[in-house]
């Protein structure tokens, strides 16, 4: 129960404070509840955002894992290449390994296949780079089957004896799936690389079946400091400018920082949102305890007075106020820290299934004592700040209630004249009354709107209608993809394909890696950038002539050049200086892309050609198509792809991710929707005790006035939303160009469904007067007697 | 012969507070007819206000029955008592409880147009009562805040009177004014009571309790004295006021 | 509050003005040729070389002139431009050079519009400034209306400090309502209360006890003292001695003075016990509901409902008086028992009816007698002791107690004074 309270003047402030807290248990609740999420959130955000900094640093550590892979035809392969990796500056380690490498061998991904570029290792040879060790291992088919990465199992479902069947050339290779391993480089689709391990017997047997075309060797590298692994990539091609992608095809490399910036994506994009939601409530939290610690001080004036004049000194009352909401502070951010490890789970899956990488959620302690610190310290400031006016406030004007003045008013809204039910207008009178509370509510309702608008268009655009979706990551939506067989015209083809009924429009578009002051850049090229669907360039245009370039805004911003600028664009040996013409973005590129036309990539090679062409067709039926082409050009065709599908699979685990934050934001929201009006109505009630007595003793009944007190938020709570919706449409693009900025994208155009929205605002409204409703059903206990007996 | 317009039987009310029950009012049997101006007097805690708003419907007895023409009013709940109270019932304070957030027309108006939606017609008559009791236009306009104790316990007297009520009960009506303000709102009460309204009045005043015809005085919950004081005359008021008095020292005020 | 306020935006809209204009001065006009498109330009006039006018040069806002290698003019957008290289070296025009199939074939000269740049940039800072200032402006006008109010305002702030001067509470009382910081205070008091009722409870068990002890010894000390009353008398009749006489006479004095002393002992050991002590207080009626209800041991009551309204009685006490007249029901008529009340202009009285065989005529006016014990008692044990206090207690509480005879049973009727 209570403690007791000692009126000898000695009376530890603590006292003083928890009294206060045990007097107010409902509102100190809600509180705790408030800043209890924002805690989690604030925790989960930071904690998510540290770890995956170094995720993939940690991750190669402990796999012992390569730094920097390339992988070639063995055919290709020279003896200085080894060499320059081994005599690199600062590289610990290195290995060259033979294995098998299939250019492109099509795996079943969910329902639809896929073509992707495989090394398949021997199992049982040794290898001190990149050992081989499971993390799952069939016990029974022990060294029998295939060993698939683990990305595999969780993005694609595989399981422990299934079937895993490879294509290659037309020829099925099946083997069943006894272990899964972690690979940073080439254990998801991402790098254009997936690795699996045969044991010793089967390995031979394969090997033998494709014979020496495809052997492969592998060059991994590891580095003492893995910051210096960025460079070694582009002084490779510098090196040795024949051996790259665009001389042989057959030639791979990756380095971790890609494997880095290629997953961390969506999930620093996630955790930034939940880190700005925080934010977001720690705000409305600040706010709210503001106007909590406000109306405490006018409720409890004369309690005040009466302290101050038994002698207490303005310095411990405002100690006991002051402490009183950093008891809640501390308690709900601690509690909000140790949830946050049951929740983190539920992250670590997100972030295993789109990194192919295990996530293991271990303490976080200088996270959680962060999150902890920083918001209890804004409650401090907060508290500190708002309970100010204590010190100025004298004895005796508090023991008279504080001096009150009267505002003289307009009479705004006369009752004989304005328009409107009696209700509604004296509902407009009290809201026009409590104009600082109001605006309170108001910028609340304004960041929640906003906050689920955000959200709704986001999983609007990624899980509904994915156009702006693909545009923003510059990925190109054709309904077919082809990969010409190397050596072929690739020319002659498209013109054929062209020439098909119900193929709307085709172009080539392929791409090659070059060089930009020193930067790796991945660089596309098209005959035809007119017939693309998703035009990736925001600024300026697609270049024209064979003079002109496009660059990624972020590259643009790292070499500090600008549209009007020339860049020197080098492939090998070869370079040649381009005009730049537009900034575009492009997820998969990441920060370092280009276009370039086709005549522009004569420049650098000669009579490169790009041996992918994308289809888009219309009124003829896909597997009719994919089926005519196969036997028709059958033989001049490597693969042929429906991308459709392939897109399908592969935003599934994007969407998932983007489905749990709309989930998580509206459910806030309506908890922060009832928390807040919970406080508000209850403070309000108790402000307004005399006016709801004198008017249920005119004879006002309890549900006009609960209607009175629920239509008194409705205006400020619809000009809320109304800013909030339109603040979120507007605005909802340019906030995720802050957010991706990081990632190379510097312009969205989501698509603002407006109906969505307007569901959303009006759900709100509706939300708002029912939870206004309840709430003032309190009212019940105000009886006209209890005025008067006051 | 008057008609009976509201009638108790055996009430009491009882509030406890820490388990500590006090009966304030105690098997009240009264009787109030249609027309009277009624004083309740008594010493302090002797139960006047208590039952001055078990009568109004503003509270519920804890016991017995109230019946107001003839309708048992101590059963309905607290809504319709409410409704109850806004088409039959008006009400003035001894703290006058205007709402601070309104004018002084926009208060009557508040409280009639609950009753009747015709706005034009709800305004006409508040402005033609506050005129009656002599507030003028320029006060019309004005908040609370802004007026003499005397003129806004007019404006109240105004606002309990906006719906017609059959019974208006007044709590102290005076005790907050000065004795200028308090003679202009009694004489607004007794012409409101000549026109037939019933009047309920709590006071501590003799002033206000000459006003009234009946005196009831209540001593530890029970009526101990019922006297019949005859209609006020401004003129000859001398033998009434010593009926009253002595009426008074009887009981021992 | 307010004054500090408005001066802070002013403040703001003023600052913000300065930066902005500031801003807007410092911005550098982008003088710079649009490379983009003066190379779209010269790629379509390379392209379009014999026939330069068929290119396509829609979306091209640049004015330009193409020259062959002579200087001869050979296309141009518009008039007045620089038709002669030194012409455009002067106006700071842009030269390039037009290459068809790697050899020179003339020059391109995009005109430079640098002054009409500088033109739209001067009208742009000054409608900034404009707007800056006329916002200023409208700002001090406002505050300027403000502080006038403000010279006014002093009067009605007295009016309104002299209204709230009444409103000040300095007794704190202990009965606060729970939500409040000192409801703690209270509720010790409460809690201080309910250990002293507690204590002295406990200390009455123990009197009372020894007490009952007492009463009962001295009424079972009557017994025997009237035996040897009743024997001496007897004796005295049959003793002839004179001596004996005497002493018979002594024995039987001094058995009555026992008798007597043992009487007065046990009264007072009554009264002191409280069996007798009564503590009116108000009550509702609806008491009366548990008191009937803790004597219906058997289901064998039934009860009317009873009226509304307060009473003047002491529950403890009350309840006594209901256990003596129920058990005495039960003892001597082991029927039904129905219980109805009504309400008198004074009284709550309620009739406890049995159906047994009534007390017979004689005996009624007895009945509430002490010791007094009625004729069909065999097998019953008791003192006689029950009606008597039943009709003390209920003269106590301002109340009656009376029975009669009904046709079919016997009625006990209680009045218990109304407040």
């Amino acid at each position: 129960m209570r403690s007791c309270l000692k009126w000898d003047g000695k009376m530890r402030i603590i006292n003083l404070a928890i009294a206060n807290i045990k007097t107010g248990k409902s509102a100190v609740f809600s509180l705790f509840v408030l800043i209890f999420i924002a805690a989690l959130l604030l925790n989960i955000g930071t904690t998510v955002m540290s770890k995956m900094s170094t995720f993939y640093e940690d991750k190669v550590e402990e796999l012992h894992d390569a730094h920097v892979s390339i992988v070639m035809k063995s055919a290709n392969y020279k003896q200085p290449y080894g060499d320059f990796l081994k005599s690199y500056s600062g590289v610990k380690e290195t290995e060259t390994e033979q294995m098998i490498l299939l250019p492109t061998a099509t795996i079943r991904f969910d329902k639809s296949d896929f073509s992707i570029r495989t090394a398949l290792l021997n199992a049982d040879a040794e290898r001190t780079v990149a050992p081989l060790k499971l993390i799952e291992e069939s016990a029974s088919d022990k060294g029998e089957g295939i060993y698939i990465p683990y990305g595999l199992k969780v993005r694609n479902g595989y399981q422990l004896g299934d079937n895993f069947t490879l294509t290659y050339q037309n020829k099925k290779y099946s083997y069943r799936v006894t272990g899964f391993f972690e690979s940073t480089l080439m254990g998801t689709s991402k790098l254009a690389m997936l690795k699996f391990y045969l044991p010793d017997a089967a390995y031979r047997q394969l090997s033998e079946e494709l014979g020496p075309a495809a052997d492969g060797t592998l060059i991994s590298a590891i580095f003492t400091d893995s910051e210096q692994s960025g460079a070694l990539l582009s002084d490779y091609n510098n090196q040795f400018p024949q051996s790259n992608e665009a001389v042989d095809p057959s030639f791979w490399g990756a380095d971790m920082q890609t494997a880095e910036s290629s997953s961390a994506l969506i999930v620093n994009i996630v955790a930034m949102i939940l880190v700005a939601f925080a934010a977001m409530i720690v705000l409305m939290s600040l706010t709210v305890i503001k106007f909590r610690i406000s109306y405490s001080i006018d409720d409890g004036m004369v309690n005040i007075g009466v302290l101050k004049a038994v002698g207490y000194t303005s310095l411990q009352i405002h100690t006991s106020i002051v402490l009183q909401f950093m008891l809640i502070a501390v308690a709900a951010s601690v509690t909000g820290a140790a949830v946050s490890y049951a929740v983190m789970p539920a992250f670590g899956g997100v972030i295993s299934s789109l990194a192919g990488l295990l996530w293991t959620g271990d303490a976080h302690m200088g996270t959680d004592l962060a999150s902890v610190l920083i918001v209890t310290l804004l409650v401090l400031v907060v508290a500190l700040l708002s309970s100010m006016r204590i010190h100025k406030l004298s004895p005796v004007a508090a023991l008279r209630g504080g001096i009150m003045t009267h505002n003289f008013r307009r009479n705004l809204l006369p009752l004989d004249k304005a328009k409107g039910g009696l209700q509604f207008v004296l509902a407009c009178k009290t809201m026009l009354a409590n104009s600082r509370q109001n605006l309170m509510i108001g910028s609340i309702i304004v960041a929640i709107t906003f906050a689920s608008v955000f959200s709704v268009v986001l999983y609007y655009n990624i899980a509904e209608d994915k156009t702006a979706f693909f545009q923003m990551l510059g990925a190109e939506t054709p309904n077919v993809g082809i990969q010409v067989e190397p050596g072929k015209d690739s020319e002659q083809l498209l013109m054929q394909i062209q020439q098909m009924t119900g193929v709307e429009k085709a172009n080539i578009l392929d791409y090659i890696t070059t060089t930009i002051d020193g930067q790796l850049v991945n660089t596309d090229f098209s005959d035809d950038y007119g017939k693309l669907e998703n035009k990736s360039v925001y600024e300026g245009r697609y270049p024209q002539y064979d003079n002109e370039i496009v660059v990624t805004g972020g590259l643009a911003r790292l070499l500090g050049k600008n549209i009007g600028d020339t860049i020197k664009v080098g492939v090998g040996g070869a370079s040649h200086p381009f005009l730049i013409t537009g900034l575009n973005q492009s997820f998969n590129a990441g920060r370092n892309g280009a276009s370039l036309t086709m005549a522009g990539v004569h420049h650098l090679i000669p009579d490169h050609k790009g041996m992918s062409i994308n289809v888009y067709l219309e009124g003829v039926n896909k597997s009719d198509f994919i089926r005519d082409v196969e036997a028709e050009y059958g033989s001049m065709i490597q693969t042929i792809t429906d991308v459709d599908e392939s897109l399908e699979s592969g935003t599934r685990v994007y969407i998932s991710a983007v489905f749990a934050v709309m989930v998580v934001i509206l459910a806030i929201t309506v908890l922060v929707v009832v928390l807040i009006l919970y406080l508000v109505i209850k403070m309000t009630i108790l402000k307004r005790k005399r006016e709801l007595g004198i008017l249920k003793a005119t004879g006002y009944t309890t549900f006009q006035l609960m209607t009175q007190i629920a239509l008194s938020f409705v205006p400020i709570v619809i000009a809320g939303v109304i800013v909030g919706g339109v603040l979120g449409s507007l605005y909802t693009n340019s906030v995720l160009e802050l957010l991706l900025s990081d990632a190379g994208i510097s312009n969205v155009q989501f698509i603002i469904h407006v109906p969505l929205i307007v569901t959303l605002c009006i759900a709100i409204v509706v939300l708002v007067y029912l939870v206004s409703m309840l709430v003032s059903r309190r009212i019940k206990r105000i009886t006209a007697y209890g005025l008067i007996t006051e | 012969m008057q008609d009976t317009i509201l009638r108790t039987e055996k009430l009491c009310k009882t509030f406890s507070t820490g388990g500590i029950q006090q009966h304030v009012l105690k098997n009240l049997d009264i009787s109030l007819m249609e027309g009277d101006f009624t004083i309740i007097m008594g010493s302090s805690g002797s139960g006047k206000s208590t039952l001055l708003y078990a009568l109004s419907g503003m509270d519920k007895p804890s016991l017995g029955e109230i019946h107001f023409e003839g309708e048992n009013i101590s059963k309905l709940n607290n809504d319709q008592l409410a409704i109850f109270r806004r088409n039959n019932c008006g009400f003035v304070f001894q703290q006058i409880h205007l709402l601070d957030n309104m004018s002084v027309l926009d208060n009557a108006l508040a409280s009639g147009l609950l009753v009747s939606k015709n706005k034009q017609a709800v305004a006409a008559k508040a402005k033609q009562l506050l005129a009656q009791v002599g507030l003028n236009e320029t006060l019309w306009g004005k908040f609370p805040s802004q007026l003499s104790g005397g003129e806004a316990q007019r404006a109240g007297i105004v606002r309990a009177l906006i719906n017609s009520p059959k019974m208006v009960f007044a709590d102290e009506p005076t005790g907050a004014l000065n004795s200028a303000s308090s003679d202009s709102v009694l004489d607004v009460m007794t012409e409101v009571n000549r026109n037939g309204q019933s009047i309920v009045t709590v006071t501590h005043d003799i002033t206000t309790a000459l006003r009234g015809n009946r005196i009831l005085y209540l001593r530890d919950g029970i009526i101990c004295g019922d006297l019949d004081l005859g209609a006020f005359h401004a003129d000859h008021n001398l033998a009434r006021h010593e009926k009253l008095n002595a009426f008074l020292s009887e009981m021992g005020w | 509050m307010k004054a500090k306020g408005r001066l802070l935006t002013m403040l703001v809209v003023f600052i913000a003005g300065i930066i902005l204009s500031v801003q807007v001065i410092g911005t550098e006009v982008n003088t710079d040729v649009d490379i983009v498109m003066a190379n779209r330009v010269l790629k379509t006039v390379e392209s379009h070389w014999e026939q330069i006018e068929q290119g396509d040069y829609s979306g091209i806002t640049q004015q330009f002139v193409v020259l062959d290698q002579s200087g001869n003019v050979r296309y141009q957008t518009a008039d007045g431009l620089s038709m002669t290289i030194n012409d455009a070296i002067r106006n700071r025009d842009s030269i390039l050079d037009v290459m068809v199939e790697g050899t020179p074939a003339g020059k391109l000269i995009i005109h430079d519009d640098y002054d009409q740049k500088m033109q739209r940039n001067k009208e742009q800072l000054v409608t900034v400034i404009l707007i800056t200032f006329t916002v200023l402006t409208v700002l001090c006008v406002l505050y300027i209306i403000f502080l006038n109010r403000a010279v006014i305002t002093p009067f009605k702030k007295l009016q309104s400090f002299a209204l709230n001067v009444a409103r000040g509470n300095l007794d704190i009382p202990l009965n606060m309502d729970k939500n409040n910081p000192f409801g703690a205070f209270t509720e010790s008091f409460d809690m201080m209360r309910e250990e002293l009722a507690a204590a002295r409870q406990s200390e009455y068990e123990a009197n009372r006890s020894k007490k009952e002890l007492v009463a009962s010894l001295s009424h079972d000390v009557k017994t025997p003292v009237a035996s040897i009353k009743a024997v001496s008398e007897l004796m005295l009749l049959r003793a002839n001695d004179e001596k004996v006489i005497k002493q018979l006479n002594m024995i039987y004095s001094k058995a009555e003075q026992i008798n007597l002393l043992v009487t007065d002992m046990f009264h007072a050991t009554l009264e002191e016990l409280k069996e007798l002590k009564v503590n009116v207080t108000e009550e509702y009626s609806g008491v009366l509901k548990g008191i009937i209800a803790n004597v219906n041991y058997d289901d064998q009551i039934t009860c009317d409902p009873i009226p509304d309204c307060i009473i003047l009685t002491d529950v403890t006490r009350l309840q006594q008086v209901f256990d003596n007249i129920l058990s005495n029901s039960y003892k001597y008529a082991g029927t039904a028992v129905k219980i109805s009340s009504f309400i008198t202009p004074t009284h709550l009285q309620i009739e406890i009816m049995d159906y047994g065989n009534g007390v017979s005529r004689d005996e009624l006016p007895l009945l509430f007698n002490k010791f007094y014990r009625g004729n069909n008692i065999a097998g019953q044990t008791g003192a006689g002791l029950g009606l008597f206090i039943s009709n003390y207690l209920m003269q106590s509480m301002q109340g009656d107690i009376e029975c009669h005879n009904r046709d079919d049973g016997f009625t006990v009727a209680l009045r218990i004074k109304l407040v």
